[in-house]
C-alpha cells in the first residue's frame, strides 16, 4: 500500500481488535462447526453479547437522545427553522414513534416507566 | 473461560494465518485427541474442506464498524427535520416541566436515527462490498448510534481499492473502525445460515 499521508479523523484501522467485545466478534460464533461434538462451555461469554445485543427501546432512551439534541447551540447550526422546512417526511416516518409516545403519555404509566 | 482464552485463540488463529491459508474452527470447539481429529473430521470431510481452503486462498477478513458521532449527527437531524425542531423548543421553553416534551423529542430524533441508519448502512455495504468477494453483515442494533457492523472477504490485491473506499466512506457525521487483516473467521461456515 502506499505510504500516504492520510488524514481522516473518523477512520481508525487497527491490524487486530484488541476490546473484548471485537475480539468476540472475530471468534465467537463464526469459524467452522464441527457438528455434534463437544463444545465447551461458553457460558459467561454468552451472556456478555447477549447484554450487548439487547435492545432497550425505554423511554431512557429517548431522553438521552432528547437530551443530546437540547445540548446543540442551535446558533451554529445552519439556520434550520420551522418556517424554511417542509414537515411532510418527518411526519411519515414518525408516525410509528408517535403510538409510543401517546402509551408514554397515559397518565399512571410515568411511574413505572421511569422505574425501568 | 476467560478473556485471554480468546485472545489466545485469536492470536494462534492470526500466527497461523500468516504463514498459510486457513479454515479457522469456531471458539470451543474440542476433540479428543489428534487421532479423533483426523478420524472424525478431516476424513469425512476433506472434499469440502479442501473446496472451503480454495476459496478462501489470498483473501483476508476486515471487520468493519460504523457509527455515528453523537454530536453531529444530531446537528445534521435538527437542520433538516422541522418537527424536532418544533417539539425541541417546547421542550426548551417548558424547561423542567417538559419531561413528556422531552421522551417525544427523543422519539422523532430516534425515527430520524432509525432511517438515517438504515440507508447509511445499504451505502456501507454496497461501497465496500464493490471490492469484496463476500459480505456478512450484522443485523443492526435498533437502538443507539450504532449504523453497521459486518465482514468482508477481500482478496490481499484488493485491500488497496478497499482501504480507498473506507476513506471515502468515513467522515462526518459516520466514525468508522477497521479491523484486519484477519483470518477469515466468518467465511469459514461450511454451510453459512
Amino acid at each position: 500500500m502506499a505510504v500516504a499521508t492520510r488524514n481522516n479523523d473518523y477512520l481508525q484501522r487497527a491490524p487486530s481488535p484488541s476490546g473484548l467485545a471485537d475480539v468476540i466478534d472475530v471468534i465467537l460464533d463464526k469459524g467452522l462447526v464441527i457438528d455434534a461434538f463437544v463444545r465447551i462451555s461458553v457460558i459467561g461469554i454468552e451472556l456478555v453479547t447477549i447484554d450487548a445485543r439487547i435492545v432497550i427501546a425505554s423511554v431512557d432512551t429517548y431522553l438521552r437522545f432528547a437530551e443530546a439534541v437540547n445540548r446543540l447551540d442551535l446558533s451554529e447550526t445552519n439556520g434550520a427553522t420551522i418556517e424554511d422546512l417542509g414537515e411532510k417526511g418527518a411526519e411519515s416516518e414518525t408516525k410509528g414513534a408517535l403510538e409510543g409516545a401517546k402509551d408514554a403519555l397515559t397518565p399512571g404509566k410515568r411511574q413505572k416507566e421511569k422505574s425501568r | 473461560v476467560r478473556r485471554r482464552d480468546l485472545v489466545a485463540h485469536l492470536r494462534s488463529l492470526e500466527q497461523i494465518f500468516a504463514e498459510t491459508t486457513v479454515a479457522p474452527c469456531s471458539f470451543g470447539t474440542v476433540l479428543e485427541s489428534r487421532a479423533a481429529v483426523e478420524r472424525d473430521f478431516l476424513a469425512p470431510r476433506r472434499k469440502e474442506l479442501a473446496e472451503l481452503l480454495d476459496r478462501l486462498e489470498g483473501k483476508v477478513q476486515m471487520n468493519v464498524k460504523a457509527e455515528y458521532e453523537e454530536e453531529s449527527v444530531m446537528r445534521a437531524i435538527v437542520s433538516e427535520d422541522a418537527e424536532v425542531v418544533r417539539v425541541r423548543e417546547r421542550a426548551r421553553a417548558l424547561g423542567a416541566a417538559g419531561h413528556y416534551e422531552n421522551i417525544r423529542l427523543g422519539e422523532l430524533v430516534a425515527a430520524n436515527l432509525a432511517a438515517r441508519r438504515a440507508r447509511d448502512a445499504d451505502h456501507i455495504a454496497e461501497t465496500l462490498g464493490a471490492t469484496a468477494t463476500d459480505v456478512v453483515a450484522e443485523p443492526a442494533a435498533a437502538e443507539g448510534l450504532g449504523v453497521f457492523k459486518g465482514y468482508f472477504l477481500v482478496a490481499r490485491e484488493s485491500l488497496p481499492a478497499f482501504d480507498d473506499a473506507l476513506e471515502q466512506l468515513a467522515g462526518e457525521p459516520l466514525r468508522i473502525d477497521s479491523f484486519g487483516p484477519l483470518p477469515p473467521t466468518a467465511f469459514a461456515g461450511l454451510d453459512r445460515s
